[in-house]
Parts: structure tokens; C-alpha cells; sequence
């Protein structure tokens, strides 16, 4: 077992086999399960404060709230390994959302293409994120965060701002997606599950999540070593929005509406996910399974302070106090490796 | 100079160096030590500049000019030593001190903020304000007051152009006026021509010889005799570390510097027989009019069973041309021909298809992946048979790795460990493994050897002629000469960009070598 495990790259690259660890032990300890912790530790005090907290409904409530946020931060896990990063994501999940609900509801086209295509533009809105990254070289986060007002403000204007909601029983296949159960599961929960083990799969075990790793850990040797650099970010970013888009569908679906301003901030969540999960915002170091433990964690803590009802206004301060403690753990741990 | 460590003072320099010039030197360093680690780059070394004295400072790579520089403007202090300003010894723990004592520098790389102003870049850090307010910067004082400064060097321009706007040349004038801010009793210029053209060097020159009738104390660092030639009235050559030389008229004894500078050559004879090529005819890799920036036209060949080395000074271009032949770098003239064919090679990754490969010199930044172990560092472009349709194949990778790490006798707990944990060396190794995991016809590698220990260095040079004999083709960049004679079948000399001179293995002579890559070349 020990050998079988310790062959997959997500440990390799991350963090060193049992052999190697030793020197580095504080950073890789708390980046490893420094999030599992916080979990359960904040588990068991929300266990103490609230019996409503520790029951199936609410446990299944948790996983379904995290799962829109999880499935994003996939793709958000992949684009800072590879060094980059993606501020468009909320903006591509609403413009997704959006196209699958017109598609079915103003223009009375079948499930299967609505959601074809809100699937497609997201994957293009993530190759344009990419060019103007990689071959424009506009910083990511300008590039994405000018590509994020272009594509909420194309929906803003194509919708005049309002909603669109879907009509008695139209969209069946798409409210399927987010509101259905498979046994005790809500899809969207099962979808997150699937994702995360072919993902993981990918990292670990393929060329491309092996160069996703080498174009992060250091653009310039991974060049001089025969990666196509760009060509390779490109795709990562083309892989991010199309799982942007697969988010908002879901979200969508579960809506059962779409709005322009729906999942306005969405990024900074995924972003607090994937920190949490102990992927440096650096580069090359980093693991999509934890992204899921770091969703999670947002989820249970939003859950907690509701049923302790703590007004959704301190929930704000609560996960930005979240996301800094993770950038600076993160950023001591990248200054003590180099 | 063996005991100079454990000598108490007086000065131990061989030659020149009295007590009178201390006393006088506007700037004198006095048995200076300072080490790295275990590296001892200044093993005892002494000079000393008098007021209006143009003092030249030549070494080979790796003399240890840099660390004295830096010790002489405080950004090092030495282990042990002593640097006297006018017979006091003063400290320089700062770079502020020595700026507070008059000493300015002119860097190799120029230090100046491109969007800024001559004149805010001429007073950063020292800006003028108006009297009584302690932040209002005053831009009118600050333009006058650049005024002499900008006169001193020779410079008719306007103080409040932005820096980017300046040629390269007026920007190393313009770096010159700034060490003269600092009221520069003494100017220290590491390097300052390596970009300029012949008419700009010409101009710094005479800024230079106008500032030592000043009074002005100038310390000029080069690796272009001629221009030591030209300018300096003295010359102090240091080696190792050590003082092994001081000359009193450098244009009349070039020669003589040369072989000072010339490190002497280890183990000679130790080298295997060029007899031993295979495919001796058979052109691999060729260069023709190659030309990137003001580098080049280089023309070379490499033939198959042949490692060819490559030498020159720092700045000569040789890694610039090594890249450009591998892809790394896009030529601005000229052709790259692998196996007789031209090609473009767009990237490295090009370069790997046509079976071409470079090694970076740096290794932290350029070669190895931090953050990956070593198994994927090797693995890294899959090669072989180590992935089919994108999918890695770990075991094979595991076996590659394993592989790699024993036969360049990596000293690693694992394959797992990551790049980052290992030693220089031997994260130098892993990166060469990499090169070695694919099938390459031409390995490029720039200074392979750099800062691994003796015998793992002896180990790669044998893996090399190994590789020769095995018919790939081994482009070898070096600085240390001893490596190149001992390993390599051909030697080429690097100036300017450009093949200045090219030796066969069993005729190269140290001083031949040294003398062609500074200019002293006796056609070859």
C-alpha cells in the first residue's frame, strides 16, 4: 500500500515521500492537514454549540452547499499549480448558468445542447483568459478580472438585468443537475465526487497534470526542458472556465433560474478553497483533493454560524479572516523552501 | 601566498604594495579574506589605488573580483582584513557607508530606475526637499545640482528625461555621475564596457582619465585586456583568491598579465585519446553566421563521437550562441543545421524533437524544478516509453529515475525526494539526467560542472567521453580550463560573440586559451 500510494505524483510533487519530509516538516505538516484539523476542530465545536448541526439532513445539506464552490475551485486548483490564476471564474459560472436557462426557456432548445453550449462558451471564455495571459502576456489577474466585466456585462445587457426563471417543467435534465438525488446523494454532490477522482487522476497520473506542476514550479526550466510553456497554460485555463461552467450549470439548475449577477464574488470563495487546501498561490505546489477538504471547510463554517445565527454580515469577515490566515501560512511556507 | 592567511600584518602582496602607497591609497584593502561556506573565494588578497590613479583589476571567472568588489562597497564584509581609506582603517558594513566615505560603483548590471528621471535617479535615496518640509521633494534644486554631476561625466542632456529613453551608453554615464554623487574619492567600475560600442567606450575613457586629474581614486575592472592597456597606469592580477601580480606598465606587458591570470592546468595528459572518436566527419550541429543581438556572426561545427569545447570570458556570448543553437533563444541572423539540415527551432521543445538539448548554467532559476521530486524532474518530458497517449506509466518512471539516479551516482534517499532537498551537485546531476533520459543526438550543456565537488566532476566528465564514444555530440561550455583540456577533443574560443580561435585538444595551451579569450589571440 505504501508503495502503491507513494507513487502518485500529487505526493511526489507536493511534498516528499516519508523519506524526505524530514527537514520541512512544520510547512508540509500544516499544509498537509492543516485544513482536516481546522475541520474537525470546528466540527466539534459546532457539535457542542447546536444539535441541529451533527444530523444526515444537515451533513447532506454541507456537502451539497460546498459542491458548486468544488467543482469551480477544480479548475482553480489546476491554474495556480500551473502558476496563473483565474478572477473570472463567478463571471463565466453566471454567463453559463445564464446561456443554458435562455437556451431552454427563450429559445425552447433541448437540455442536452443548453447546456452543450453554455459549456462551450465557458471553455472559450477560458482560451481567451489564456491567450491574453500566455501569448499577450497581460498579467492574469488583469487579463481575467478584464475578461470577467466583459462577460458579465455582455449578460447585464443581453438580459437588461433581470432574471430568467424556467418554466413549469422545462429544463428538467438541467434542474436534475441540481436539485436531483442519486440515492442519498444530490447529483450536484456526485458530480463533485466523480470530478475529483478523474482530476486527481489527471494530476497524478498524466503528462498534462505532470506539466501542469513543472509550468508552475518554474516557467523558465520547464521551457529549457522541452515543455511548450503557454500552449500548455492555455489549455489549464481552457479546462478552468470549462469547469466554471459546469458550476453555474449546476447552480442553474438549482436556482432553477439564471441571473447576470448571479455568483457575484463566487471566485474569491473558490480561491479561499484552494488556499485553504495548502496549493501555493505561487506555483507548482499544490493538491485538487485538498482543494475538496478546503470547500468543505467553508461550507461547514457558513453552515455552523447560521444555525448559531450569526448575522450573514460577520460570515463575510469570518471567511476574508479565512482566506488571509491561508495566503500568509501559505506565503511563510513558500519563503522558508527557497 | 600559502601562509598569507596566518601572516600578521604588514601588507604580504608580492609586489608594490609598500607601506607608503597604503598610507597614501585613497583606498587600500590589506589582506583580505572571505569565505562561502567552504568556498574560500579571497584567500588573503591586498591592493591599493592612489588619488588620480586608474588602477586595472584582472582575474579570470572565478578569481574572485566580484567578492572584493563588494567588499570594497560594503555590500560584503570580509572574514578577516582590513580596508584603509588615507592609512585609516575604516569599516564598511553598508553599502550607505562606503557611499559616506566617497566610495561610488558602476555595476556591470546597470542599477538605475528606467521610468524614472536622470535626475530622480541621480539623487534616489538622497533627495532634495524644500527647506523645513520633510517630504516636498524640491525638482528645481534637484535638476541644478544634477547639472555638474552630468558635466563631470560628459553628458549634454536634459535631467528630466526619463532614464528608458537613454542609449545604453548615456545610461552607464549616467550610473557614473550617480557613484560621483556619493563625492567619490574613489570610483569603482566592474565591467562597464561589456555593452557599449567602441565610440561609447572611447567617450567613458576619457570621462574616466578627466576624473583622475581630478584627483579621483578609479578602480576598473575588465576581462578586455586592450582596454586595461589603454586606460590603466597599473595593473594588480589576482587568482584564487590571492594577489599573483602587479604591473607598472600593463600596455608594454599584456603577455605577462595573460599568464598571471591563466590558471594552471591539473592532471594534464589525463584525458582520453582523440583516436577514440567515432564518425569523426559527420557534422551533428552547426552554427553558420549565427547572430543574436550584438552577438555573433558565430560559425562552428560539432561532429558526431566529438565533445567540443567551448571557452571564453563572461560576456562573450558563448551561452547566448548555445541557445540560440537550441532553441531557447530565436537568432537574429544566421542558420542553426542539425544533421546537415537547416532548422528553426522555435523552442526548446522544437529542439527536443530535432534531437537537440541545452543544459542552463543556472541551475536554480533555469534547470531544475523545485517542488518536484526526482523521479519527475528526470521524467518530466516522458520520455521514451514512460507514457503512452498522455498517460504516465509510474512504474517505468520509477525504473527511469532509479536508472538515472545510478548511474550519475545521485546521493539521494529516494527518487521521491524532492530536487530541492539535494545538494548542488547533485541536483546539477539530476538535471543532466534529464538530458540523458532522452534519445538525443547533441547535448549543449553550459557549465555543467559549476559548483559540484571534485569527484562528482570527475565522474560527469567520464559520462561525457562515454557519451562521445557511445556517437552523440557534446557541445561543453566551460570557464575552468583544466576540464576542457582533460575532456575535450576540439576547443573553441569565444570574444565578442564571435569564434576567435580554435585549438585541438593536444595543442591547446593554457596560456593560449586565456590569451585568445581577452584579445591577445596569435592566429590560430
Amino acid at each position: 500500500m505504501s508503495e502503491g500510494s507513494s507513487s502518485l505524483p500529487s505526493e511526489a510533487a507536493v511534498v516528499a515521500g516519508p523519506t524526505g519530509a524530514g527537514s520541512r516538516i512544520g510547512g508540509d505538516f500544516w499544509a498537509r492537514y492543516g485544513v482536516l484539523l481546522a475541520l474537525v476542530v470546528m466540527a466539534v465545536v459546532f457539535v457542542a454549540l447546536s444539535d441541529r448541526f451533527l444530523t444526515q439532513d444537515n451533513l447532506v445539506n454541507i456537502l451539497r452547499q460546498s459542491a458548486v464552490t468544488a467543482i469551480a475551485a477544480v479548475g482553480a486548483t489546476m491554474v495556480l499549480i500551473a502558476g496563473g490564476i483565474d478572477i473570472s471564474q463567478g463571471a463565466v459560472m453566471a454567463f453559463a448558468g445564464l446561456a443554458a436557462v435562455v437556451i431552454i426557456e427563450q429559445m425552447g432548445g433541448p437540455d442536452i445542447v443548453a447546456i452543450a453550449v453554455a459549456l462551450l462558451f465557458a471553455s472559450l471564455f477560458g482560451l481567451a483568459n489564456g491567450v491574453l495571459a500566455e501569448k499577450i502576456r497581460i498579467p492574469a489577474f488583469i487579463a481575467t478580472l478584464g475578461t470577467a466585466l466583459v462577460i458579465r456585462g455582455v449578460a447585464f445587457v443581453y438580459t437588461e438585468g433581470r432574471s430568467i426563471g424556467l418554466s413549469g417543467d422545462a429544463g428538467e435534465l438541467l434542474k436534475w443537475l441540481g436539485r436531483g438525488f442519486i440515492g442519498p446523494l444530490p447529483v450536484p454532490v456526485v458530480l463533485m465526487i466523480i470530478l475529483y477522482a478523474v482530476a486527481a487522476w489527471v494530476m497524478a497520473r498524466t503528462t498534462w497534470g505532470l506539466h501542469t506542476y513543472a509550468v508552475g514550479s518554474s516557467e523558465r526550466a520547464a521551457r529549457i526542458a522541452g515543455v511548450r510553456v503557454s500552449r500548455h497554460r492555455i489549455e489549464v485555463y481552457a479546462v478552468a472556465g470549462l469547469l466554471s461552467g459546469l458550476a453555474g450549470v449546476v447552480l442553474a439548475g438549482r436556482l432553477a433560474s439564471a441571473a447576470p449577477g448571479l455568483a457575484t464574488g463566487a471566485e474569491f470563495d473558490i480561491l479561499t478553497a484552494v488556499v485553504l487546501g495548502g496549493t501555493s498561490i505561487y506555483g507548482g505546489r499544490g493538491n485538487v483533493l485538498r482543494t475538496l477538504l478546503g470547500a468543505v471547510f467553508l461550507a461547514t463554517m457558513t453552515n455552523g454560524l447560521i444555525l448559531l445565527n450569526v448575522p450573514s454580515f460577520y460570515q463575510t469577515i469570518t471567511v476574508g479572516v479565512v482566506l488571509l490566515v491561508a495566503l500568509s501560512l501559505d506565503r511563510l511556507r513558500s519563503r522558508g523552501s527557497r | 601566498m600559502t601562509g598569507g592567511g596566518t601572516d600578521p600584518l604588514p601588507v604580504t602582496v608580492a609586489t608594490g604594495t609598500n607601506g607608503d602607497v597604503v598610507t597614501a591609497a585613497a583606498l587600500a584593502a590589506i589582506d583580505v579574506h572571505r569565505s562561502f561556506g567552504a568556498v574560500r573565494a579571497l584567500r588573503g588578497v591586498s591592493l591599493a589605488v592612489a588619488p588620480g590613479e586608474i588602477l586595472g583589476l584582472v582575474g579570470a571567472n572565478g578569481a574572485g573580483k566580484s567578492t572584493l568588489i563588494r567588499i570594497l562597497t560594503g555590500d560584503l564584509e570580509p572574514d578577516a582584513g582590513e580596508i584603509r581609506m588615507r592609512g585609516e582603517v575604516v569599516r564598511l558594513a553598508t553599502v550607505r557607508d562606503a557611499q559616506g566615505l566617497g566610495i561610488g560603483v558602476v555595476r556591470q548590471e546597470l542599477d538605475l530606475v528606467p521610468d524614472l528621471t536622470v535626475a530622480e535617479n541621480l539623487f534616489l535615496g538622497e533627495e532634495h526637499r524644500f527647506p523645513g518640509s520633510g517630504w516636498r521633494l524640491d525638482r528645481a534644486a534637484m535638476s541644478r545640482a544634477a547639472r555638474p554631476l552630468l558635466d563631470a561625466v560628459g553628458l549634454a542632456l536634459d535631467p528630466s528625461v526619463r532614464v528608458s529613453a537613454l542609449s545604453i551608453g548615456d545610461r552607464q554615464l549616467v550610473a557614473g555621475a550617480r557613484a560621483l554623487r556619493d563625492a567619490a574619492t574613489v570610483m569603482l567600475l566592474d565591467e562597464p564596457t561589456s555593452s557599449l560600442t567602441p565610440w561609447e567606450t572611447e567617450r567613458l575613457f576619457a570621462t574616466l582619465r578627466t576624473l583622475a586629474t581630478r584627483g579621483v581614486a578609479i578602480i576598473y575592472i575588465s576581462h578586455r585586456l586592450d582596454e586595461i592597456g589603454a586606460l590603466c597606469g597599473r595593473v594588480t592580477v589576482i587568482r584564487d583568491g590571492a594577489n599573483v601580480g602587479d604591473f607598472g606598465d600593463p600596455a608594454n606587458e599584456l603577455d605577462a598579465i595573460v599568464t598571471a591570470m591563466t590558471p594552471g592546468i591539473g592532471e594534464p595528459g589525463q584525458r582520453a585519446p582523440s583516436g577514440s572518436r567515432v564518425g569523426v566527419d559527420e557534422p551533428l550541429l552547426e552554427a553558420r553566421g549565427l547572430r543574436v543581438g550584438r552577438h555573433g556572426p558565430a560559425d562552428l561545427v560539432l561532429h558526431r563521437g566529438e565533445i567540443l569545447g567551448v571557452f571564453g570570458l563572461v560576456g562573450a556570448g558563448r551561452s547566448t550562441i548555445a541557445r540560440a543553437l537550441t532553441g531557447s533563444l530565436q537568432p537574429d541572423a544566421g542558420e542553426v543545421v542539425v544533421r546537415g539540415r537547416a532548422v528553426r527551432l522555435r523552442s526548446p521543445w522544437d529542439g527536443y524533437r530535432a534531437g537537440v538539448a541545452y543544459l542552463a548554467e543556472d541551475r536554480k532559476t533555469e534547470s531544475v524544478l523545485p517542488g518536484l521530486s526526482i523521479r519527475y524532474n528526470v521524467g518530466v518530458r516522458a520520455p521514451g516509453d514512460t507514457a503512452r497517449a498522455g498517460i504516465l506509466d509510474i512504474g517505468r518512471l520509477r525504473a527511469l529515475a532509479r536508472r538515472t539516479i545510478d548511474r550519475l551516482a545521485i546521493k539521494t534517499p529516494s527518487d521521491q525526494a524532492l530536487v530541492d532537498q539535494l545538494s548542488g551537485g547533485n541536483q546539477q546531476k539530476v538535471a543532466v539526467g534529464r538530458l540523458l533520459a532522452e534519445r538525443l543526438d547533441v547535448l549543449v550543456l553550459d557549465e555543467p560542472t559549476h559548483g559540484i565537488d571534485v569527484k562528482a566532476k570527475r565522474e560527469l566528465l567520464d559520462l561525457l567521453r562515454e557519451l562521445a564514444a557511445e556517437g552523440k555530440g557534446v557541445l561543453l561550455i566551460s570557464s575552468e580550463l583544466a576540464e576542457l583540456v582533460s575532456v575535450a577533443d576540439r576547443i573553441v574560443v569565444f570574444r565578442n560573440g564571435k569564434v576567435v580561435a580554435a585549438f585541438d585538444a593536444s595543442e591547446a595551451t593554457e596560456t593560449g586559451l586565456v590569451g585568445a579569450a581577452a584579445g591577445r589571440s596569435r592566429a590560430a
